[in-house]
C-alpha cells in the first residue's frame, strides 16, 4: 500500500470531530490566498529566512530585551516621595548599594547588598557542590543501566516537580523544625539540638533537594551518550573498572557535569522561596532583598540597580567558568 | 597446543543461546576469521575471548593459560572495535599510549614506543592531533596501533573495516594483513564479508546460528562445503538432493528435481540420499545441447549483467531455481528470458555431500552477503 493510500486510510479511521478539524485545516491551508502567500514566500527563501529569524528576534525583544532595558533605565532614575519614580539620571542607586555601609542601632554591619550578594553566591556554590556529589551517582546509574525500569526511575527523578515548591519547603520545616524529625532522631541517640530551621544548613538542604534533578538529568544525559565501546576498549587495554571510570567515563561526562552545575548554580543563587521559608533573617539572599526593596520599600529604582548588579556579577562568573570549562560542549556547537 | 583455544564454549543470554558449543583454535601467528551472517554469534564469541562476556559453559585458553574466569583487564588482549572506540577526549598519542599507561610505563618511554608503533602502521606525525580530525582509514590505523603497542598475546578485531567505504575497505584489507604479518601476532577477526575473510585469513571458521558450521582454509571451505548453510552463505550455489543409483557401471545421482548427475568417484552407496552443491560460476551455459555428461535443460527467468560477470537465474523443469554465473560474458543478445538453455557441469566440479535430510533442501538459491 502506498503512503498516500495509507494516509487516506488513516483519515478514514478518524472520529467525527477529528475529521471535521482535519477538513477545516485542509480547507484553510488550501485556500487560494493562503496557498499563494506560501508560494510567494517559498520563492523568496531569503525573505523566508529573514521572517523566521525575525520572529525569534522579535520574541526576544518583546519579552526579554525590552523589560531588561526598562529595568536598566529604572536603575538610573530616582525614587520620589511615596514611591513614585522620578525620571532623573543619577548614579545614586549604584553608589548606595555598592559603596554605602549601613549602620543599624549603632552597629556597623557593612554593605548589606554586597554581604547578601556574597551570601547568595556562597549558598549557590554550596548547593552546586552538594548536588554534584549527590547527583552524580544516580545520574551515572541511570545513564548506564540496561534495566527495563529506567524510564520509571527517570520519572521518579522528576516526580518532585509535580509537588509545588512551597509545599516541599513547608515539608522541610516539619523535618527540620524544633520538634521535627531530625531533632527527634538525634534526641534518640543522645544528641540535643534545637532543630536546624532558620539556619544556613536549612536553606542549602532545601535548595539541594529541590535542585537535585537539574543536576541528575544532564549527567544522566551525557553518561547515556557514552558508547559502551569506550569503556570496554579501556578494559581490554588493561584498565580496571575504577580506572576506566576515571580515565574515560568521568571526562566524557564533563559536559553533563558543567551543564548541571551551571543550571543549579544559577537557580540556587537566584532562589527566593528557600531563604524566605527555611532561612532566618541572617540567611536572606539577593532575590529576597530585591523583592523587599521593590514590594515593601517601594524603591523600584534601587531594586532595579540591585538586579542589574546581580545580573552583571552572575554573567561575569559564567563567562569566567566558560573560559575554563568550555560551554560550547554544554550547549552544543 | 594451539596459541588460542576455544573449547566447547556456550553463551546464553536469558533463554537465548547466542553461542552453542563452539570449539576452534588459532595457532601462534595465525590469522583466523569468524565468518557468518549477523546474529550468528561471531561477535559474542570474540567478546568472550576478550573477556567482555563470560561464557556460560566451556573454557578459553590463551598461550596455554586458562583465562576463562579472568576479566578483560587481566588478559593481554589487543582489540579493535567496529567503530574504533578512540577516546575523543585524548590525543592520538594519549590514545595509543593508554595501554602502556595502564601498565605503568613511564611517560618518556611511552612517547617513544607510541611514536615507534605509529611509524610501523605508517601514520607518523599525528601524535598530538585529536582522533576526530583523522580520516576513517587513519582512525583505523590508530586503533590498530593502540591494540598492538603493548605487544598483546592476541589481536581481536570486530568488523573493523565495515565503517569504511568500499575502495578504502579493500585497501585496508591489504594493510591490515601487512601489519598482522609484520607484528607476527595471532589474530582473530570477525566479519560477515566472505571476500574479506577469504582475502585475509589463514583459516576461516563459519558460524551459523551459534553453531560452528565448518572451519578450514578458505580453499577447503569454498571447494568442499560440508553443510548447505556453508554452500549457500559462501558464494552463490544451488543445492539439489537425490538418490544414488548404479547404471551401466556408472554411479548416478537422480535428483528430485529430475536432473541426473554422473558422480566423479564413488562417495556413498546405492540408494543413499546425497546432495550436490552447484557453484554458480562452475556451471556452463549454452543455447544448444552438446550431449556432454551432466548436461541438463533449464529456462532463463532473468539475466543480470554485472560487468565482470553475468548471472542467469533459471528454473528447472520442476520449478527449482538455479543460478548460473559466467565471467566476462559478452554474448548477452543470444539469451532472452523464457529461452531454453543447456547447463553443464564438469563432474570434477560437483560438490557432493550426504543429504542433510531437510525437506526444503532442494530449492534454495542464496547469494552471499557481500
Amino acid at each position: 500500500m502506498s503512503e498516500r493510500h495509507q494516509r487516506a486510510a488513516d483519515s478514514a479511521d478518524r472520529t467525527g470531530f477529528e475529521r471535521y478539524r482535519y477538513r477545516l485545516w485542509t480547507g484553510v491551508l488550501r485556500a487560494e490566498p493562503v496557498l499563494r502567500a506560501i508560494q510567494a514566500l517559498k520563492r523568496r527563501e531569503r525573505l523566508l529566512t529573514a521572517v523566521q529569524a525575525g520572529l525569534g528576534i522579535a520574541w526576544m525583544a518583546v519579552f526579554l530585551l525590552a523589560p531588561l532595558a526598562y529595568i536598566l533605565a529604572l536603575s538610573f532614575w530616582q525614587r520620589g516621595a511615596g514611591g513614585v519614580v522620578v525620571q532623573e539620571f543619577a548614579l545614586a542607586n549604584y553608589q548606595s548599594i555598592l559603596l554605602e555601609d549601613v549602620q543599624l542601632l549603632g552597629w556597623q554591619i557593612g554593605n548589606v547588598y554586597l554581604l547578601i550578594l556574597w551570601q547568595s553566591l556562597k549558598f549557590g556554590f554550596l548547593t552546586t557542590v552538594t548536588t554534584l556529589l549527590l547527583g552524580y551517582v544516580p545520574g551515572y546509574f541511570l545513564g548506564r543501566t540496561q534495566s527495563k525500569y529506567r524510564s520509571l526511575l527517570l520519572l521518579l527523578v522528576v516526580l518532585p516537580f509535580w509537588v509545588p515548591l512551597i509545599i516541599r519547603y513547608y515539608a522541610w520545616i516539619l523535618v527540620m523544625g524544633n520538634e521535627g524529625m531530625v531533632t527527634t532522631i538525634l534526641g534518640w541517640v543522645g544528641v540535643e539540638s534545637g532543630g536546624f530551621l532558620y539556619t544556613e544548613v536549612a536553606v542549602v538542604t532545601g535548595l539541594v533537594q529541590v535542585l537535585l534533578p537539574f543536576m541528575i538529568l544532564p549527567i544522566y544525559n551525557s553518561v547515556a551518550k557514552i558508547d559502551d565501546e569506550f569503556v570496554e576498549s579501556a578494559k581490554t587495554m588493561g584498565a580496571t573498572p575504577l580506572r576506566a571510570f576515571y580515565e574515560v567515563t568521568l571526562p566524557l561526562s564533563l559536559p553533563g557535569i558543567s551543564a548541571g552545575s551551571i543550571l543549579v548554580f544559577i537557580l540556587a543563587v537566584g532562589s527566593f522561596m528557600a531563604p524566605a521559608l527555611l532561612g532566618g533573617p541572617a540567611n536572606s539572599m539577593v532575590a529576597n532583598l530585591i523583592s523587599q526593596t521593590f514590594g515593601e520599600s517601594f524603591d523600584w529604582p534601587l531594586a532595579s540597580a540591585m538586579a542589574i548588579v546581580y545580573l552583571v556579577v552572575l554573567f561575569t562568573l559564567i563567562t569566567v567558568f566558560n573560559r575554563f570549562v568550555g560551554l560550547e560542549e554544554v550547549f552544543g556547537e | 597446543m594451539s596459541h588460542v583455544e576455544v573449547e566447547h564454549v556456550t553463551k546464553q543470554f536469558g533463554d537465548v543461546t547466542a553461542v552453542d558449543d563452539v570449539t576452534f583454535t588459532a595457532e601462534e601467528g595465525e590469522f583466523v576469521s569468524l565468518l557468518g551472517p549477523s546474529g550468528c554469534g561471531k561477535t559474542t564469541t570474540l567478546r568472550m575471548i576478550a573477556g567482555l562476556e563470560m561464557p556460560t559453559e566451556g573454557a578459553i585458553r590463551i598461550g596455554g593459560e586458562d583465562v576463562t574466569d579472568r576479566p578483560a583487564y587481566e588478559r593481554e588482549i589487543g582489540m579493535v572495535f567496529q567503530h574504533y572506540a578512540l577516546f575523543p577526549h585524548k590525543s592520538v598519542g594519549e590514545n595509543v599510549g593508554f595501554p602502556l599507561k595502564m601498565r605503568g610505563v613511564p611517560a618518556a618511554e611511552r612517547r617513544e614506543r607510541v611514536a615507534e608503533v605509529l611509524e610501523r602502521v605508517r601514520l607518523p606525525d599525528v601524535m598530538d592531533r585529536s582522533p576526530e580530525e583523522l580520516s576513517g582509514g587513519q582512525q583505523q590505523r590508530v586503533a590498530l596501533a593502540r591494540a598492538l603497542v603493548f605487544e598483546p598475546d592476541v589481536l581481536l578485531m570486530d568488523e573493523p573495516l565495515s565503517a569504511l567505504d568500499r575502495v578504502l575497505r579493500e585497501q585496508m584489507r591489504v594493510e591490515v594483513q601487512r601489519i598482522q604479518r609484520e607484528f607476527d601476532i595471532t589474530t582473530i577477526y570477525v566479519t560477515h564479508d566472505q571476500a574479506e575473510a577469504f582475502a585475509m585469513s589463514d583459516r576461516v571458521a563459519v558460524l551459523d546460528e551459534g553453531h560452528l558450521a565448518q572451519q578450514g582454509r578458505p580453499l577447503d571451505i569454498y571447494e568442499s562445503p560440508q553443510t548447505k548453510f556453508v554452500a549457500n552463505f559462501i558464494g552463490e550455489s544451488t543445492t539439489l538432493s537425490g538418490t544414488v543409483a548404479d547404471r551401466d557401471g556408472k554411479r548416478l545421482l537422480e535428483t528430485d528435481a529430475g536432473v541426473t548427475f554422473e558422480l566423479p568417484a564413488a562417495p556413498g552407496l546405492a540408494d543413499d540420499r546425497m546432495t550436490v552443491y552447484l557453484r554458480a560460476e562452475k556451471l556452463g551455459i549454452s543455447p544448444d545441447s552438446s550431449g556432454a555428461t551432466n548436461e541438463f535443460p533449464a529456462t532463463i527467468a532473468t539475466t543480470n549483467y554485472l560487468g565482470e560477470k553475468t548471472q542467469f537465474f533459471c528454473t528447472l523443469a520442476d520449478g527449482t531455481e538455479l543460478v548460473v554465473a559466467e565471467q566476462g560474458f559478452t554474448a548477452l543478445d543470444a539469451y532472452d528470458a523464457g529461452d531454453t538453455v543447456y547447463v553443464t557441469i564438469d563432474p570434477a566440479d560437483l560438490v557432493v555431500a550426504r543429504d542433510p535430510g531437510q525437506d526444503e533442501s532442494n530449492t534454495a538459491v542464496d547469494e552471499s552477503v557481500a
